[in-house]
């Protein structure tokens, strides 16, 4: 990720020959002219005269979001890169086992055909879940997850859909007996993270501590020790499952191709046609969709209110208000005795999550890199093509204003159709070729309860 | 509370005897140098010392990045010295705490960060400048029922 920057103080200020010298000396330069010079150095003129229709920010803005490098390291999650905790997790990934009724697995709402999406509104498990399924495909890029951003690692964030009563309604003591029970299950968990240091004949059939009475009785009658067992397994069944959907990357798309020629002095035009390079000068300059959509993985991975249009009454979802709060008091988070990096970086960002009025009703901004697969969009799955997400943008029409906390950058495009059409040609330039959806699905053993 | 960004001399020779103590940054934040490096192939550039002085003219301060070219939307850490424009001691007491705005957004950070004391430095860590634009950084020196602030405008374009 190239930067240019200024700094800039109030006012102009007088600066000492001492110190102006020692700046001399180590060979610093001024912020403001070190600026331009990063735009010089990324772009030749060879480019510039091939990429002529392209104010030289657009273009500078386009390159540097390709390609989208391999996920960042998850410190969190010492097995986040184990082979064997990824063929763990990509077993248990299709396994309904670990869902309450036996027949709900993650592929049921992250179906590999579908961009891990599962191309509903709402997604449907043993209920309708409140919102739209993100896809997992590129997910490892991002620091929170959920569209409230509620987790802040991928393997935390897989034991809430796991205990969801609307999704897969299983509970982590149920996922520790099924380990304890299949003993292929059992060898393969032991030979990632050791041995389970609990006994079936000690365990209810399930336990937790939130949710049904029942289970939480059931889970307030274990010991301390055996609670923590508990939660050590699943956090451990956790960081298998994150390990495989680490692995789902997209791959370059054809705008990365086309980035990768121009970047060597080409015009790209034999890659994007005629509307889908429009659409990408509208993208990266005046729709300034870049200053959230930023950066390579064309998400800034945080929380913005745009007011999306509700049927009737007023939004209920408060989005990043309550999972600002769910993050920070997650068992699974990063901070927690469960993660492998309790002072790293993302611990700290954790600890420091505002809970703010400001962030009511606000949603992560989505990935962009294969968007054209993952259609109907929005948290609430509100909007069931491109060119509907566009029309909005364009007018705003029945946004939702809550107050003036909302984003004050949001003004209407008032693109025309031809616009419209050529962003959404741009927007469906970004899909690679996806993981090899092939080989996901021959794990025929995976499903049976033999393990 | 008051804003100045004026340096006397006095700073400007403090600031820069710091950097011919040849002050290692105060992190290493590998990730972010990785990502500039394998997604531009450009060198980074190199901002060091920034400094001011405090609303009532209490405080000189300066802050450094870890990061040699402030990124968006990735977190990076701060290390900010301080001292008394009238050479006084700086007591223990003293507390420091940096935020950042986007005035034209109407909003700032989403995250607040973590500051530490290290002997006679503070480190800032996990601040996070999520989207490009132009961001008021500002640093508040904190003495008892006294708070003095020192700003700085950042402009983070891609």
């Amino acid at each position: 990720m190239n930067v240019s920057f200024a700094i800039s103080t109030n006012r102009k200020r007088p600066v000492g020959w001492v110190f102006l010298a020692v700046l001399l000396a180590v060979g610093c330069e001024d912020p403001g002219q070190r600026a331009a010079t990063n735009v010089a150095t990324e772009i030749t003129p060879s480019q510039r005269e091939k990429n002529a229709t392209f104010d030289p920010a657009v273009l500078r803005r386009a390159l540097t979001s390709s390609p989208l490098p391999e996920p960042p390291l998850d410190s969190t999650n010492q097995y986040a890169d184990d082979p064997h905790a990824v063929e763990l997790g990509r077993r248990l990934f299709f396994d309904p086992r670990l869902s309450g009724n036996g027949e709900v697995s993650c592929a049921t709402c992250h179906q590999p055909d579908l961009w891990f999406t599962d191309g509903l509104e709402k997604s449907k498990g043993l209920g309708t879940a409140d919102r739209h399924a993100p896809t997992l495909v590129d997910a490892a890029h991002h620091r929170w997850f959920n569209w409230d951003g509620r987790s802040d690692s991928m393997w935390g964030h897989t034991i809430r859909p796991i205990e969801s009563p609307l999704e897969m309604s299983g509970d982590r003591t149920m996922l520790a007996r099924l380990f304890l029970e299949d003993q292929k299950l059992k060898n393969r968990y032991e030979a990632i993270f050791g041995a389970i240091p609990l006994s079936v004949s000690d365990l209810p059939a399930t336990a937790r501590p939130v949710g049904d009475s029942g289970s939480v009785e059931a889970w307030e009658r274990l010991t301390p020790v055996d609670q923590d067992r508990i939660n050590r397994v699943a956090a451990n069944i956790g960081k298998s499952l994150a390990a495989f959907q680490r692995t789902l990357q997209g791959g370059l798309s054809r705008f990365d191709r086309w980035a990768a020629v121009v970047a060597e002095g080409g015009d790209g035009g034999s890659i994007l046609n005629a509307s889908e390079l429009r659409g990408l000068g509208l993208f990266f300059g005046e729709a300034e969709c870049w200053e959230c959509h930023s950066g390579p993985l064309l998400s800034d991975g945080e929380f913005h209110n745009i007011g999306i249009p509700v049927a009737d009454g007023l939004p209920t979802d408060s989005g990043r208000y309550e999972g600002s709060l769910l993050v920070r008091e997650d068992a699974f988070n990063a901070a927690g005795r469960y993660s492998d990096d309790i002072e790293g970086r993302q611990a700290i960002l954790s600890r420091g999550v505002k809970r703010d009025p400001e962030a009511w009703g606000a949603f992560r901004t989505p990935t962009l890199r294969g968007v054209g697969r993952t259609a109907p969009y929005m948290h609430d799955g509100s909007m069931p093509d491109l060119e509907s997400v566009l029309h909005f943008y364009s007018t705003l029409e029945g946004a939702v204003q809550l107050g003036h906390h909302q984003e004050s950058v949001l003004t209407p495009l008032n693109l025309d159709i031809g616009e419209i059409d050529d962003l959404a040609a741009f927007l469906r330039t970004l899909a690679g070729p996806g993981p090899q959806i092939e080989s996901l699905n021959s794990v025929p053993e995976m499903i049976s309860p033999s393990g | 509370m008051k804003q100045s960004a004026c340096v006397p001399w006095l700073m400007a020779g403090w600031v820069g005897a710091n950097v011919l103590l040849g002050c290692d940054r105060p992190v290493a934040e590998a990730p972010v140098e990785t990502s500039q490096a394998t997604v531009d192939g450009v060198a980074p550039g190199d901002i060091d010392w920034q400094d001011g002085v405090s609303g009532d003219g209490t405080w000189m301060v300066a802050w450094r990045p870890s990061v040699s070219n402030l990124p968006i939307s990735e977190p990076f850490s701060v290390e900010i010295r301080l001292a008394r424009a009238d050479g006084s001691p700086t007591d223990a007491g003293i507390e420091v705490f940096l935020d950042a705005e986007m005035p034209h957004h109407g909003h700032g950070m989403n995250v607040v960060p973590r500051v530490t004391r290290r002997g006679d430095f503070w480190l800032v860590e996990g601040i996070l400048m999520h989207m490009p634009g132009r961001w008021e950084l500002s640093i508040d020196v904190i003495d008892g029922d006294e708070t003095e602030r020192s700003q700085w405008t950042v402009q983070l374009e891609r």
